[in-house]
């Protein structure tokens, strides 16, 4: 049931730098919490699910919300998003439509048009949900995650892939006192093409049952593909990615070896039951919706 | 009212500033209050309304710097120096907007509790896609739920308001 | 004294633009949460959570010592009697001894803000001891069971007997039986539930609020105030929906608050939230039917035996009238010789349950319609046809064996839905095996019982009060509730063609108890029939008194004098109403008058048998979809919606109805279901119960039949309900139609559709 906020009021704090942020969850040892978008905090301090002594708002740092395309030497380019981005930008944003469309994709299948308004990709990734749309696709685009604490400025250099970032349900490798700065990954290649499905319990304003976000560079003759709702975190299909690369070259029947791909995604999950659906039909819609991604990127099939 | 329903008593009281239908609005609240709350219990504007508390049902939707929001997971703290526009400042003139008059005319209304944040929803969307498709109408709404109208004279209502 | 049948129609029928849309598209309407009054406070309620429990002691120190906390309100607050069951006296306000549901709540805290009450009430401590508890009705009704209550689990049993069911069914070619079983459905209306208590220096209390039954709140805070019925006065606020879910709860959540102003003698606001509403609020009934249908290889349906076990709750609220219409109608809208009906109302420790538009049909349609297309399927039979051969029609005869003399839609509705759908041809069209994407046509037919029936006959007289002032405006009082349905806006039309005023003079005002006699509830598809005829009871004697004034100033014999358009007179000899008003006024004519409607008597024996509904109400769904075997998805693609309504009073808010009713038959169908653990509520808010948006909308062609009900107002019927009752089976078949599976769930969600394949159902 609805429960209200603590009994103490907490202290509301402004910053104007991640680095000032960082340091004033250093010195509130635990007691901060950091709030971009704020739309799942907001319900979580309403159900005083948490009862933070200093909220630490995000909205005031400068140049946090952007969205680059850096070209570096002897790279084919590399995308840069504030962590303060929003899912409504990244849907919309030209630049990420065109380079990493599962990105854009995913975010517009988040909540409905108020939540993509206010709910940031870095608040996505520090939720850790398993079921967060835009984290599914930057998986799958092998994105790294900037983390700012207060003693260092940990850059580019630092960067975490999400793979180690995420630890579980809700659970990452963030500090109480780092925050995210911001998230980076690889261009993928001009020719490449990217899908996000998504299975929720209705058209709109859905959690995700079961989500796929998959690449196909034909070039390299290789896809990515990572799975949301599945698992403790969203998880890469390892072997079904491999086994795509290894018969793709082959000149395999599309068919028989998007159907066994598909299987072995759906193999590399291991869902849960819910109040949204059983583990079973988890698996099940994985299977489907890996071959339902595989038939567009790679035939180009509606 | 005197005090904020959603605000506690014993609560940091900091003091707000921000433009409400484009008017300068002050206010003190507590670090936790709602910008729903904001608006409903100190600016007595109860025209924008609570459903669910939760962001899940669109009827606290307002403009915020130009993008609908749910009003329930705003901070009111974060609104300082920022531009709202609820129901209220559409026919703030004292005449009825377009979007408005179109919910009347096509018999989009019934209950009535959903109808301010869906025409807020719809007249965010037709300022920045003013010929909308109905699929795309049908997207803009997708996060205000109504439980009498099936939806049908909303979109009608919307797509009549389009240019 | 003047014959309305002979005037031509002016307001009614025509698509005049709802009167309250203005208030509500500017945000200035006021809903029970946008009212405040000096010196109010606000309140929470203390709800244990358990689902069956001894209650030892409610602990509240740690709650009064908070800031800002002026009491917390239990049971010894209670002035009055601790009481508020609507139909059966079995349910505390405030229970003291034992908590029944996870719904319970056992104090009111009440606090300066909202936000302390809710805080302080999650820091009361209630203690208790769990005792066993039992979560379904057919476990329930086992010996041995846990008791809800001491008297039993199984407290109510009514049965319909007609015909002899055992030649019924030795007569048949074919018989089939099958169980199905329904869940709880939320009502979801946007507008949670909310209160004002605001005690009157006289003594008495005035109760704000948003509800459907003002008179039910009134005498509910008389009770447990221990007042009289003329020191309450209930004032309906606007309302946000109702749905049948503003019938029998909000009378709880109002005497809450009154309890709570009654000891603290001040103004207290109670409004739920969200969760608070899943929890308290009444849901349709979970039901298991079990039904058998015999039928002869012509396909005429020869015996039906049923057996209806209504899940309760934890206490009867309104299942006694609920389960009534269950039987009454169980069969659907067939003549069918031989009928054996059992139906039970039982008490588990699971959420009340109550109205929900249909009102206990909508569960035993499921079961019926989809029977009816077995028999159809197993005979070689088109189901439209079958519907067709054995639906009622004008003098054939309901499973009451009442006699059926006017108004039947039924067959039409069936004619027309499957001309509009394309019905014949898509029933024959079969797409490609290999397509994984399976379509399907199905249709439902019903009929609904207006108004109260048989076992509501006491209440079932409504009035109004309408007012002429001098200037020629007309303010009316009335005892029917507007919730959304348009229900202010069809009366002006009425009143208007009844007194010959224009709409725009005209004003009708939500409900106050103080003005207009305790008119019943607004319910069961009945208020624009009651309430209409007595706006147009008040109306006739208004021309009667205001035509002997018109008659002796235009020299005219009043029995020629007609109203209409505004004039009052006869041929070139007339003057404006407004200005017959102020002569009246100048001549001290009394220009008010009370109108009343009776409804005529219905009957209901022993044996089930009588006439036990005055007139019905009938509709066919046809629903086609798109099944995706691969996920399970089902698309709702389009919807037919034809309905018998007697007279159409305003096509708007008449398609308005359909459309939405069409949308929630979409969410039982497809989506809604509120998941339990014992006595959690898994799905307490609007993320995790799911309603259709914007985007699962079919696309719906709504088709209106007029058969004129002669004690209609002009001709109408009751529309409430129906719109809400033919369409979920209507997807069931057509998801049958598509891929041979036959569900006996609802809801049917894409993943029963996937596992039922994986598991190697279907064709």
């Amino acid at each position: 049931m609805d429960r209200p906020a603590s009994a103490c009021a907490p202290r509301w704090e402004s910053p104007a730098t991640l680095a000032e942020a960082a340091e004033i969850l250093r010195d509130a040892a635990g007691s901060a919490r950091a709030i971009a978008g704020g739309t799942d905090l907001a319900v979580r301090i309403r159900r005083a699910e948490e009862r933070p002594d200093v909220l630490v708002d995000l909205g005031r740092i400068e140049n946090s919300d952007g969205v680059e395309l850096r070209p570096e030497a002897g790279a084919i380019g590399r995308m840069e998003i504030g962590a303060l981005a929003t899912h409504a930008t990244l849907a919309e944003h030209p630049l990420v439509r065109e380079h990493a469309n599962v990105l854009a994709e995913a975010c517009r299948t988040v909540g409905a048009p108020q939540v993509r308004s206010r709910g940031t990709i870095g608040g996505n990734l520090a939720n850790a949900s398993p079921a967060a749309d835009g984290v599914v696709a930057l998986l799958a685009l092998d994105a790294a995650v900037w983390v700012q604490s207060a003693s260092s400025c940990a850059g580019d250099a630092g960067a975490v892939p999400i793979v180690d970032f995420l630890t579980g349900p809700g659970e990452s490798v963030l500090r109480d006192d780092e925050l995210i700065g911001g998230i980076v990954f690889d261009r993928p290649s001009p020719a490449a093409r990217s899908v996000y499905v998504k299975a929720g319990q209705r058209n709109a304003l859905a959690i995700a049952i079961a989500s796929v976000a998959a690449i196909f560079e034909p070039d390299a003759g290789i896809v990515r593909i990572a799975l949301g709702s599945v698992a403790p975190t969203p998880v890469r299909a390892g072997d079904a990615e491999a086994l795509f690369e290894s018969d793709w070259r082959g000149g395999a029947d599309p068919e028989t070896l998007f159907d066994a791909v598909a299987a072995a995604a759906a193999a590399a999950s291991s869902p849960i039951d819910d109040v949204r659906a059983t583990a079973r039909y988890r698996r099940i819609l994985t299977e489907a919706l890996t071959r339902s991604a595989l038939d567009r990127i790679c035939l180009r099939k509606a | 009212m005197t005090a904020a329903a959603g605000d506690r008593g014993n609560g940091t009281a900091m003091e707000i500033r921000l433009t409400v239908n484009d008017a300068e609005r002050v206010a003190d609240v507590a670090p936790t209050t709602t910008l729903v709350e904001l608006l409903r219990d100190h600016l007595a504007l109860t025209g924008t309304k609570v459903g669910c508390g939760h962001g899940e049902c669109g009827a606290c939707t307002v403009i915020l710097d130009g993008r609908p929001v749910s009003a329930c997971l705003v901070f009111a703290a974060q609104c300082r120096g920022r531009k709202v526009l609820t129901i209220e400042g559409l026919s703030a003139s004292g005449e009825a907007d377009r979007v408005q008059r179109a919910f009347v005319k096509a018999g989009a209304v019934q209950c009535g509790y959903c109808t301010p944040g869906m025409i807020v929803s719809a007249y965010a969307l037709l300022s920045s896609n003013p010929r909308p498709s109905r699929r795309e109408i049908e997207e803009a709404i997708s996060g205000n739920l109504c439980r009498c109208t099936g939806y049908v004279k909303i979109v009608d209502a919307i797509d009549g308001a389009s240019e | 004294m003047h014959d309305r049948d002979d005037r031509e129609m002016g307001a009614v029928g025509s698509r005049l633009v709802r009167v309250d849309a203005d208030a509500k598209v500017t945000g200035r309407a006021l809903y029970v949460d946008d009212l405040t009054f000096p010196g109010m406070l606000e309140a929470a309620l203390v709800l244990p959570g358990c689902a069956h429990a001894r209650l030892l002691k409610v602990d509240a120190s740690d709650a009064l010592a908070m800031a800002g906390v002026h009491a917390v309100v239990t049971a010894d607050d209670v002035p009055g009697e601790n009481q508020v069951g609507v139909v059966d006296r079995d349910q505390p306000l405030l229970p003291s001894e034992r908590i029944r549901y996870s719904g319970d709540a056992v104090a009111v805290v009440v606090a300066e803000t909202r936000a302390i009450a809710r805080e302080a009430a999650a820091a009361v401590r209630a203690e208790t001891e769990e005792i066993p508890a039992v979560f379904d009705a057919v476990r329930a009704m086992e010996p041995g069971a846990p008791k809800v209550h001491d008297d039993g689990n199984v407290f109510l049993e009514y049965r319909v007997r007609k015909g002899n069911i055992d030649e019924g069914f030795e007569a048949a070619d074919i018989i089939v039986e099958r169980t199905f079983r329904t869940h709880h459905q939320e009502h979801s209306y946007l507008e949670p539930l909310g209160a004002i208590a605001v005690p009157e220096e006289h003594g008495g209390v005035t109760i704000y609020g948003t509800m459907q039954c003002p008179y039910y709140v009134q005498k509910a805070v008389a009770t447990v105030l221990g007042l009289p019925l003329a020191h309450v006065r209930v004032i309906q606020t606007v309302t946000g929906g109702g749905f049948g879910g503003k019938e029998d709860s909000p009378s709880e959540i109002c005497a809450c608050a009154a309890v709570a102003a009654w000891k603290l003698r001040r103004p207290v606001k109670l409004i739920y939230t969200r969760e608070d509403d899943f929890y308290r609020s009444s849901k349709r009934h979970p039901m298991t039917v079990t039904y058998k249908l015999g039928a002869t290889r012509d396909g005429t349906f020869t015996a039906a035996q049923i057996r209806v076990v209504a899940d309760a709750g934890a206490y009867s609220t309104l299942t006694p009238v609920v389960v009534f219409r269950a039987a009454a109608h169980a069969t659907g809208p067939y003549e069918i010789p031989n009928v054996h009906t059992d139906a039970y109302g039982v008490y588990t420790n699971r959420q009340t349950t109550g109205a929900f538009r249909g009102f206990g049909q909508p569960q035993t349609i499921f079961a019926n319609e989809s029977i009816v297309d077995e028999v159809a399927e197993a005979l070689g039979l088109d189901p439209i046809d079958v519907r067709l051969k054995n639906g009622l029609a004008v003098g054939k005869r309901t499973a009451t064996n009442q006699l059926l003399t006017e108004s039947v839609g039924l067959p039409e509705t069936l004619r027309q839905a499957r001309e509009a759908s394309g019905w014949d041809a898509k029933r024959a069209e079969r797409g490609a095996d290999s397509d994984p994407i399976k379509r399907g046509i199905g249709v439902g037919s019903i009929y609904y019982g207006v108004s109260l029936g048989a076992k509501g006959l006491a209440l079932d007289g409504s009035g109004a009060h309408m007012n002429v002032y001098r200037d020629g405006s007309v303010r009316i009082a009335i005892g029917g509730t507007e919730m959304g349905q348009g229900l202010l806006t069809v009366l002006t039309q009425i009143a208007s063609d009844a007194l010959g005023a224009p709409t725009e003079s005209i004003h009708v005002d939500h409900v106050d108890t103080s003005v207009v006699p305790d008119s019943g509830p607004s319910v069961a598809s009945r208020t624009t029939l009651m309430t209409g005829n007595a706006i147009i009871d008040a109306a006739e004697k208004l021309r009667a008194t205001m035509g002997e004034v018109a008659s002796e100033l235009l020299g005219v014999p009043t029995g020629e004098i007609t109203f209409r358009d505004g004039r009052v007179g006869a041929g070139d000899r007339s003057i404006a109403f407004a200005e017959l008003a102020a002569e009246c006024w100048a001549r001290n004519v009394n220009t008010a008058a009370d109108g009343w409607y009776a409804a005529p008597l219905s009957t209901f024996d022993e044996d089930g048998q009588g006439d036990a509904y005055a007139i019905y109400s009938y509709a066919t769904h046809v629903a086609e979809v798109e099944v995706d075997t691969r996920t399970g998805h089902v698309r709702l693609v389009r919807v037919t919606a034809a309905h018998d309504v007697g007279k159409i009073l305003n096509p708007t808010t008449l398609e308005g109805q359909v459309e939405g009713g069409v949308l929630q038959c979409a969410g039982m169908a497809l989506y809604e279901r509120m998941i339990t653990d014992g006595g959690d509520i898994l799905t307490p808010d609007f993320s995790t119960y799911i309603l259709p948006t914007a985007m699962d909308v079919p696309e719906i062609e709504t088709l209106f039949i007029e058969e004129p009900y002669s004690r209609g107002p002009f001709g109408a019927k009751g529309i409430g309900e129906t719109p809400a009752m033919p369409g979920a089976v209507a997807i069931a078949n057509a998801i049958y139609h598509a891929t041979g599976l036959r569900f006996l769930e609802l809801p049917i969600t894409a993943e029963a559709v996937r596992l039922a394949l994986a598991d190697g159902r279907g064709r």
